[in-house]
């Protein structure tokens, strides 16, 4: 076992741990925790304005593998979609959820299962669809559902590459609002530029935690801060042993 | 916890690939490798998987009907064209090639080269949508790039190149660091999040 | 046990009474309220403390009986004696005067009228039939504790009978008053005999006694008894030490000759006579001169029959009343002049409005020298009468010392009435719980007086917070309506918005050509120019850039390769960036295939093996590789990161066929393909290269391939060819100590300096003019754009503040 094994399986585990103390600290710390993030504000007033006018709320998860490290912001679309799918589950129109590949669009299609079994509707399987197998082809998928199903809403959590552009186009056309948030460094600059309410960074994965979905996120949140400071510490400590000539 | 048994599973198999990655034990590595061969297997079927979605979703629409009809006809009969033909021909037959160089190679260029006025678009729009520092630098240094990646007017410019160069390697590549040590973070928690058993957002 | 006569309907009532349970009259006249201690004691207690604080009060005249004496003469005593004989002699005068007018006045109605009885002094005494004392003489009663010797019932009785009407409401007025004031209280047990009685403390006025003892009592209320009580007196019921002297025989006597002297007279006080006519005391009131004939009527030194004035005219009254007594008055026919006389019959002086009412009647009396007044109902129609009689007739002895002040507060608080004297066959038919009088209000105190506000005089008022009782002046506002610009400006909008409800708006379209609309055809356009022209125009002016240390590198380790080389090439880009990825990675294969490497493409992604296969069908269509010989595609590694693992694990398990379904590897009764010949690992390859838009699946191949291609005795290099976007994140790699990857090749300017390089590659060159005005005009087109959409929106934005200040 190499050095860098043993410190990364350290690492994992203090992260673990961490996340295990922080879920069951009160629920008053965790809730003042959160600091404001104009996009989640915008988004709860959005959605809450999509199911009064009867338009359509749509999340787009990616096109990322469910294997690989770009799951992670599909896995959090999902708990995006869990969470808001509740919420707009009753309105006039049930809201859309695509996706770019097969694991991502089964995945959407039970989440959408399990809401429609709490409340009681009757489930469609549409509602989660996957819309292209190729980045292009997916985003052209995309483009049909917000074009064409009076969408209000666009949410983009998940995996995306420069393709995103022309979805956030789509969305400045339909005058629906977007906000998007993803993994991928190219698209976070695209975003930047394009999207109304884009997602920076780590700003994306927290996404659970302003959406309510748990007291697990705003745990893994402040876990995640911790540790952050952690890696900024060695950074410096490093490079100034560096420049000193230690290391 | 919805579906303990399941979860139970992911949670067994997570942490047994997770330990089988770091501590280098023979059973270990070769459990990791197993599993792993069959993460591959599960991925390659859900990808037909998402084939069978798609066009089960463009059949839908076809029979409920809607504005998009056409589109849908389109994407069905050439994904059993395109079937059919590659799958008879071969992936590298003409026929195939014939499809990709003539069909799906024009269209994804052409949806690039729209990009290009997209985000010369999105570049010009930014100031009036948000201004602030932010976006003022943003502009400042994809104009920086532009402007020295090619020769202005056939003229190269003595020193652009190099201010190019530190400009990507310094504060591109430092801002592009950090924001993947967030990442970085943020897919480790959801990743532990789902081994604990704290989080299982698919499923019933 | 004791009793007392009412001085109304002649009933007899227990003496503890203050009010006739009958007729609710007055029994004991009102004085001057105690102090608040006091205040809470019942009637009895009242007239017990009123018996003991009289010795207190007749050391302090009163403002209304200081008044009528012309000497301030002691009220106790000797002097009081002395006091009472000129008293006797005022009243009798003034009596005299009021029995010639009344004849004079009632007319008819005089014949009717029998002799006033003399009243019946006697404290336990019942009226007699003759002998019945005026209700209004009743009330004259000093508190003196003078028992009263004797009293002639027939005069008394004879006397009451011929009291004027005037006089009586006077009396019922005060008796409603002193009933309110000093809390009488009647028990509805209270036997009727004992109503009956006369309670001469009550009703006796104190000829000498104190001014406040003479203005608490209600004089209108004499009480008239019906029945003479009995001879004798009995001191223990009185409330005075002493009886005046006017009580006596000789007084009544005088008073009889005073009396008879003044009918002879001409009735001065006849109300249609002129105003010369008024009497002298109401003139002192009114602040007028007396005429000589008014001085002969009133002469100087004679008591003036003023309110609150010496008790020595009360002497006056009495005098009348014994004549009354010797007239004859029978009790009947007392009764009968009891009823007010219509209005046609009212005497003129009677019928006045009480114009001079405010001249005439003295200033309002201070609540320390009357007891408290409360408003009393006033019978409908009676109540002019009433103030007629009150305002214009009190006697000097009465009027004198009502002050100004008091004046309003008298006539606001309008005494109630005394119900009327019922006759007997009616008053036994009325019920013993009707006719027992209810239990009295308690008189309230000085304390409860209200002294500010607009309740100021009123009493009984419930108290209010200090807040809300101090009176403050109302805070003026202009009527002039004060708007402020922002307000107009709201109203205006507000008016605009309403005018315009009405209205039907046009709809507005959205214009189809939008200028946004316009914008991006504006950019595209340019674009397509700047790219377009060097293309149609064929122009190859621009250098192409230099090489980079980076770049450099890749051609070291290419040119290091040795013949027959094996060589993996990982297709990782979408076909969208084939126009950049083919031309920043032409050059490189181009000198790989110069080389005479072999070429085993793979892909990570579902369409890599379908864009290798075109690359080099595009690119490298001069090399003639054959597919099988001189290079084979392996296809699509699936599941990402771990698949790329997996084939660096174990290249042969992951990817065993090829795209045409061979089997590429080397196996058991199979020879491998050429290009996987000697190749039982990835180590075993001669170089890897990574062509990849996505630094993520650079990422990938570098922590998940790049360690299987160190050995302790050899290493494969790894090369990457990324796009532009990419660069910035694979370039630490190439930059790390020990470097991850060996070699980059960053976009097109990284493959047309490749291209410079080796001097081969013709799509670098072909696109470097173009690609290099499209930057360019790309960037002028964001300065441009940017520049003026930050104005506009500054504009814009100065035009919505200025609209908005304005409104």
């Amino acid at each position: 076992m190499t050095l860098a094994g043993i410190i990364g399986l350290i690492f994992v585990l203090f992260f673990a741990g961490l996340i295990i103390v922080f879920t069951f600290t009160s629920r008053k710390l965790q809730k003042s925790y959160l600091r404001e993030i104009p996009a989640f504000m915008k988004l709860r007033n959005a959605v809450g304005l999509v199911v009064e006018a009867g338009t359509r709320l749509h999340l787009s998860l990616g096109r990322g593998e469910i294997i690989g490290p770009e799951s992670s912001v599909g896995l959090v679309g999902l708990s995006a979609l869990a969470r808001i799918g509740h919420t707009t589950a009753n309105s006039d129109r049930s809201p859309v959820a695509t996706s770019g590949t097969g694991p991502l669009g089964i995945l959407s299609q039970d989440t959408f299962g399990s809401i429609s079994r709490s409340i009681g509707a009757e489930f469609d399987p549409l509602n989660g669809r996957v819309s292209g197998l190729t980045p292009f082809s997916y985003a052209a998928g995309v483009l049909s559902v917000i074009n064409d199903e009076n969408v209000g809403v666009n949410i983009l959590i998940g995996n995306f590459g420069s393709e995103v552009a022309l979805i956030t186009e789509a969305g400045e056309r339909a005058n629906s609002l977007t906000v998007a948030g993803t993994d991928n460094i190219t698209a976070q600059a695209i975003l930047y530029a394009s999207a109304q309410e884009p997602l920076i960074g780590e700003e994306t994965y927290a996404s659970g935690a302003y959406l309510g979905a748990g007291s697990s996120h705003i745990a893994s949140l402040r876990a995640q801060d911790l540790l952050r400071w952690v890696l900024i510490s060695i950074i410096l400590i490093g490079a100034i042993l560096k420049l000193a000539g230690v290391l | 916890m919805k579906a303990p048994i399941s979860t139970s599973i992911a949670i067994a198999i997570g942490l047994l690939v997770l330990f089988g990655y770091f501590i280098p034990i023979d059973g270990l590595m070769q459990l990791r490798e197993i599993l792993l061969g069959w993460g591959v297997i599960l991925a390659a079927v859900a990808l037909l998987v998402g084939v069978a979605n798609l066009v089960y979703s463009h059949v839908r629409k076809l029979r409920d009907g809607g504005v998009s009809r056409a589109n849908s006809i389109v994407l069905i009969v050439s994904l059993g064209l395109t079937l059919a033909i590659v799958g008879w021909f071969g992936p590298t037959h003409s026929y195939s090639m014939w499809i990709f160089n003539n069909i799906q190679l024009p269209i994804e260029a052409s949806l690039m080269a729209i990009l290009a006025v997209i985000l010369a678009y999105a570049s010009i729009r930014l100031l009036q949508r948000r201004l602030n520092l932010l976006s003022i630098v943003f502009v400042v240094s994809a104009l920086v790039v532009l402007i020295s990646t090619a020769p202005i007017f056939g003229v190269e410019v003595p020193g652009l190149n190099e201010f190019r160069l530190w400009v990507i390697q310094v504060p591109a590549a430092a801002g592009a660091r950090g924001i993947l040590l967030g990442v970085g973070l943020g897919i480790t928690a959801t990743a532990l999040r789902i081994l604990l058993g704290a989080d299982r957002p698919f499923g019933g | 046990m004791s009793e007392i006569r009412c001085p109304m309907c002649g009933k007899l009532n227990p003496a503890e009474l203050e009010v006739c349970q009958f007729c609710e009259a007055r029994l004991k006249p009102l004085k001057v309220p105690p102090a608040p201690d006091e205040s809470a004691q019942t009637g009895q207690e009242q007239n017990h403390s009123y018996r003991e604080n009289e010795a207190e009060s007749e050391a302090e005249p009163t403002n209304w009986l200081s008044g009528l004496r012309e000497d301030e003469v002691s009220r106790e005593g000797e002097p009081q004696e002395e006091s009472q004989s000129e008293f006797e002699a005022e009243a009798t005068e003034w009596l005299s005067r009021i029995q010639i007018d009344a004849d004079s006045d009632m007319g008819t109605e005089e014949e009717d009228h029998e002799p006033i009885p003399p009243v019946d002094w006697s404290p336990e005494g019942e009226l007699t039939d003759q002998v019945e004392f005026p209700d209004w003489l009743t009330g004259l009663r000093s508190d003196s504790e003078q028992p009263i010797e004797s009293w002639d019932e027939e005069e008394v009785s004879q006397q009451e009978s011929e009291v004027p009407e005037w006089l009586q409401r006077l009396r019922e007025r005060q008796t409603d008053d002193t009933e309110q004031e000093l809390e009488p209280q009647f028990p509805p047990e209270e036997n009727i005999e004992q109503a009956s009685e006369l309670s001469v403390d009550e009703t006796i006025p104190q000829a000498s006694g104190d001014e406040d003892e003479i203005a608490g009592r209600q004089i209108e209320e004499d009480v008239v008894p019906e029945e003479s009580g009995e001879a004798g007196v009995d001191d223990s019921h009185f409330p005075f030490e002493e009886v005046p002297d006017w009580r006596s025989e000789e007084v009544t006597e005088e008073a009889e000759s005073q009396t008879s002297d003044h009918s002879e007279n001409e009735p001065e006080w006849d109300g249609s006579e002129e105003k010369e006519d008024i009497p002298r005391w109401l003139k002192e009131l009114s602040g007028k001169e007396l005429s000589d004939d008014e001085e002969e009527l009133f002469p100087e030194g004679e008591p003036v029959a003023t309110p609150g004035s010496s008790p020595d005219t009360v002497g006056d009254v009495f005098d009348v009343v014994k004549e009354e007594e010797k007239a004859g008055i029978q009790e009947e026919e007392l009764e009968q002049v009891s009823p007010l006389p219509e209005e046609g019959e009212l005497p003129d002086w009677l019928k006045e409005p009480a114009a001079n009412a405010e001249e005439i009647i003295p200033e309002s009396r201070t609540g320390d020298d009357f007891p408290e007044e409360e408003s009393s109902e006033v019978p409908v129609g009676e109540e002019d009468e009433i103030e007629l009689v009150h305002a214009s007739d009190l006697p000097d002895w009465l009027g004198k010392e009502f002050s100004e002040e008091e004046q309003p507060e008298e006539l606001a608080q309008e005494p109630e009435l005394s119900p009327a004297v019922l006759p007997s066959w009616l008053e036994a038919m009325r019920p013993v719980e009707d006719a027992a009088p209810k239990a009295p209000i308690e008189p309230d105190t000085p304390d409860n007086l209200e002294t500010a506000g607009p309740l100021a005089g009123l009493r009984g008022v419930l108290s209010a917070p200090i807040e809300i009782a101090r009176v403050q002046k109302p805070p003026t506002y202009s009527a002039k309506i004060h708007v402020t610009d922002s307000q107009r400006s709201h109203a205006e909008l507000l008016k605009n918005m309403i005018a315009k409800e009405g209205k039907s708006q046009p709809f507005l379209r959205s214009p189809v050509i939008s200028p946004q609309l316009i914008l991006r055809w504006t950019i595209a356009l340019v674009l397509l120019l700047a790219v377009l022209w060097p293309i149609i125009t064929g122009s190859q002016g621009a250098m192409l850039p230099i090489y980079t240390p980076e770049t450099s590198d890749v051609n070291r380790i290419i040119n290091d390769l040795p013949a027959d080389s094996r060589v993996l090439l990982a297709f990782d880009y979408q076909p969208g960036l084939s126009g950049e990825m083919d031309a920043a990675a032409s050059a490189v294969i181009d000198h790989l295939m110069l080389r005479g490497a072999y070429l085993t493409l793979v892909s990570t992604s579902t369409s890599g093996p379908i864009v290798g296969e075109h690359f080099l069908q595009k690119t490298q269509a001069a090399h003639d590789y054959t597919n099988g010989i001189q290079y084979i595609n392996l296809g699509y590694i699936p599941g990402g990161p771990s698949g790329l693992l997996s084939f660096a694990e174990n290249p042969q398990n992951t990817l065993p066929y090829t795209l045409e379904s061979q089997s590429a590897w080397e196996s058991a009764g199979n020879q491998a393909l050429p290009p996987l010949q000697g190749i039982h690992g990835i180590l075993d390859f001669s170089m890897v290269m990574v062509m990849t838009d996505n630094p993520d699946t650079a990422r990938a191949w570098i922590e998940q391939v790049q360690p299987h291609l160190i050995s302790e005795d050899k290493s494969t290099p790894l090369i990457m060819v990324a796009s532009a976007q990419a660069e910035p994140l694979i370039r630490p790699y190439y930059e790390s100590n020990p470097k991850q990857i060996q070699g980059l090749i960053a976009g097109l300017q990284g493959g047309a300096a490749y291209s410079r390089l080796t001097g081969r590659g013709e799509l670098p060159r072909k696109y470097w003019d173009a690609f290099s005005l499209g930057l360019i005009i790309a960037a002028m087109l964001i300065i441009a754009g940017g520049i003026f959409t930050t104005m506009v929106t500054a504009l814009q934005g100065d035009k919505r503040v200025e609209g908005q200040e304005k409104i």
